[in-house]
């Protein structure tokens, strides 16, 4: 029984009650009224009077038991529409115990999260792909026209401290050491005086004088007495002059084989086996101070920091000057580019040496040797190769002039890429696919299979009920456990 | 298989789908097609039955409740046919009008309950008999070379998609050197 029912059931009682007791008073006055007139001659004005009273009252009478007929037929009408409520109500199946979501419902946001994030960083990298800068090495030496000979990966250094540390403290590791020498190695060695190269950085590209100063210490680590001459004065290398000052006025070498310089110091005074002086140019306004430059000139970038358009004007700046670039040193490339940054005919003449080399097996003495150095005088520090023209016979179509060794730092996954690969490796997911369809085949054979039947019923609605909601009531009985139960002593 | 959990672990998590306000078709599994018959066809019983037995479990309920307001009315008219016949002065005349009256209502409001409790009755073996399984159990139609072919399929897909991620991914996250010119490249080799 709803409570609003029993309250509406308690008002009509009450009023029963009340109704009662006003017919039982009407019926003793009646009673009173009637012995009255008994008592008196019906010709006296007191008979008539009570005669008169009495009519009223009767009539008062019959309108409170209508009145509480009324009543007492709304009161039972309520009862029996609680009856018919509550009647067939009660548990069918009782609660089970409690138990928390799904796994799939709790993995159904860190699924979401995770797609979401794929597509914003997925978005983000076509965008960033979409940047009109050079990113890739290969973008960068085919807008310059020149090969990549250095790519290295590099902290960024704002502090003295921090450039003092590195240069000091930095251990190069054998990779770093190895890369170096091969850019040595590509160097003109004069025949009089010391190797210079001049190396161009860019103004606010920190991370470029970072890598010259990693080139520095990586050659004073190999005992070659270097020297590391700053020129310019720019924000992005004010950290690397501030710790030059410092060591200039204390007196000290910023480590064993290696000395700073500032200003545009005569190479001859640096006494150093090699001399790298470095140059900083804005890529907006490129000015190349020609009286400084000496030897072979380098340009050193970071991947993306400029466009094909601020390249140019660069090189052509250079060019103006009577100077032109040899060589790209590119910083922290993205971890993804796989190119090589070598011009297009190096990688032609590289096939056919090495196809030449396939067809042709290796006959002793007879046979080619691949060397990895630029043919000329080698540096005995160095532990150059020194080419022997008795045992080194170098491919017919490779200029002398033929490009350094590039380093390979991260791979840039293309489609063709992953489809070369997977033409190659075809044998391990042919296999997989052999072994998938093996399992796929033989499962039921270990699972057993699962029949599936279905049952149609008509179901009656009962008069004056609402269909959908009585099919909804019945798909919901048909998910209980009663009915489960019933079926199971159906089925023994 | 005759606990009701283990049973029902062979109808889906709803077994039942409506098709119309008044067409359920039941969904059933079974380790065979005999017994996922069997079970459609015991679960479509189980459940008209159970059906049946809620909707006269509240029929007679409601007809309960009529009948004990039956019963109090009856009594009322008893009483009022006793003091209708007992009175025979004419000074009550207009009491016993009154009398005659309530009986008169009492009496046609008994006859409106006893046809409300047929009415139930009638509603309720409409809606019993009314409702009946029109396809026993029937299993899905498929054939087994079909299903057995499928089974290939979807096993030869997912070894396909196994292989070429593996490939794809060893590749991607690899660093070893597998192509000439990245060992070329990494050796110098150009220069010579």
């Amino acid at each position: 029984m709803s409570r609003m029912g029993s309250s509406a059931l308690a008002g009509l009682e009450a009023q029963a009650a009340a109704l009662t007791t006003q017919v039982n008073k009407y019926d003793q006055q009646i009673q009173f009224e009637q012995a009255a007139i008994q008592s008196h001659s019906p010709s006296s004005p007191i008979a008539q009077a009570d005669t008169q009273l009495l009519g009223s009252l009767t009539t008062a009478q019959s309108n409170a038991s209508l009145q509480l007929q009324s009543v007492n037929s709304q009161i039972a009408a309520a009862k029996l529409n609680n009856a018919a409520t509550n009647g067939g109500t009660e548990v069918i199946q009782h609660a089970s115990s409690a138990t928390g979501p799904s796994l799939l419902s709790q993995l159904l946001p860190i699924a979401f999260g995770a797609v979401l994030g794929l597509i914003v960083g997925g978005a983000y990298v076509v965008i960033r792909q979409r940047r009109s800068n050079l990113t890739t090495r290969d973008e960068i030496a085919a807008a310059a026209g020149v090969p990549v000979v250095l790519s290295s990966a590099v902290e960024r250094l704002s502090r003295s401290s921090d450039w003092l540390t590195l240069l000091r403290e930095h251990a190069p590791s054998k990779t770093e050491l190895w890369n170096v020498r091969k850019v040595l190695s590509y160097l003109d060695v004069p025949e009089v005086g010391r190797r210079v190269l001049t190396v161009i950085t860019l103004t606010d590209d920190s991370a470029s004088m970072a890598a010259v100063a990693h080139f520095a210490v990586a050659s004073a680590a190999m005992d070659i007495p270097t020297s590391l001459v700053l020129t310019s004065d720019d924000s992005g290398s004010r950290g690397l002059s501030d710790a030059c000052d410092l060591l200039t006025a204390r007196n000290e070498a910023a480590r064993h084989q290696l000395r700073l310089f500032k200003g545009s110091a005569p190479v001859d005074e640096t006494e150093s086996a090699l001399t790298i002086i470095s140059i900083v140019l804005s890529p907006d306004q490129p000015k190349l101070p020609v009286f400084v430059a000496r030897g072979m000139v380098f340009l050193a970038l970071s991947a993306g920091f400029v466009g094909e358009e601020q390249l140019a004007r660069i090189l052509i700046a250079v060019g103006q000057e009577g100077q032109s670039v040899e060589g790209l040193f590119v910083t922290n490339p993205m971890s993804a580019d796989r190119t090589l940054g070598s011009l297009p005919n190096t990688n032609e003449q590289v096939t056919r040496f090495l196809q030449s080399r396939a067809l042709e097996p290796w006959t002793g003495n007879a046979g080619r040797t691949v060397t990895t150095m630029r043919e000329g005088p080698a540096l005995p520090d160095l532990g150059g190769i020194a080419n022997d023209p008795e045992s080194v016979a170098a491919p017919p179509n490779t200029s002398p002039e033929g490009q350094p060794p590039i380093v390979l730092v991260g791979r840039l996954v293309s489609l063709r890429f992953v489809m070369g690969v997977l033409r190659r490796r075809r044998k391990i997911w042919l296999s997989a696919a052999a072994v998938g369809l093996v399992i796929g085949l033989g499962y039921h054979l270990v699972v057993p299979r699962s029949y599936s039947a279905h049952a149609t019923l008509y179901l009656a609605q009962a008069p004056g009920t609402d269909p959908a909601a009585g099919m909804e009531n019945d798909i919901a009985l048909l998910e209980t456990s009663a009915v489960g139960h019933r079926a199971a002593d159906l089925l023994g | 298989m005759s606990h009701p959990s283990v049973l029902r672990r062979c109808w889906a998590r709803r077994p039942g789908v409506a098709q119309s306000d008044n067409v359920l078709i039941l969904s059933v599994a079974g380790p065979s097609k005999a017994e996922a018959e069997r079970r459609a066809n015991a679960l479509a019983k189980a459940f008209l039955g159970f059906r049946s037995d809620r909707l006269q479990q509240q029929t007679a309920s409601a007809n309960k409740a009529l009948e004990n307001q039956i019963s109090s009315l009856e009594k009322q008219i008893s009483q009022l046919s006793a003091s209708i016949n007992g009175g025979g002065s004419s000074s009550q005349g207009d009491q016993l009008s009154t009398l005659v009256g309530e009986q008169s209502s009492d009496t046609s409001e008994l006859a409106s309950l006893e046809q409300t409790v047929q009415q139930n009755q009638i509603a309720s073996i409409g809606v019993t008999r009314g409702s009946s399984v029109v396809t026993p159990g029937a299993l899905v139609p498929a054939s087994s070379a079909k299903l057995f072919g499928l089974d290939g399929i979807a096993g030869l897909i997912g070894g396909l998609i196994v292989g070429v991620v593996y490939v794809a991914l060893q590749a991607v996250l690899s660093d070893r050197l597998r192509r000439r010119d990245e060992v070329a490249s990494l050796l110098g080799a150009p220069s010579s």
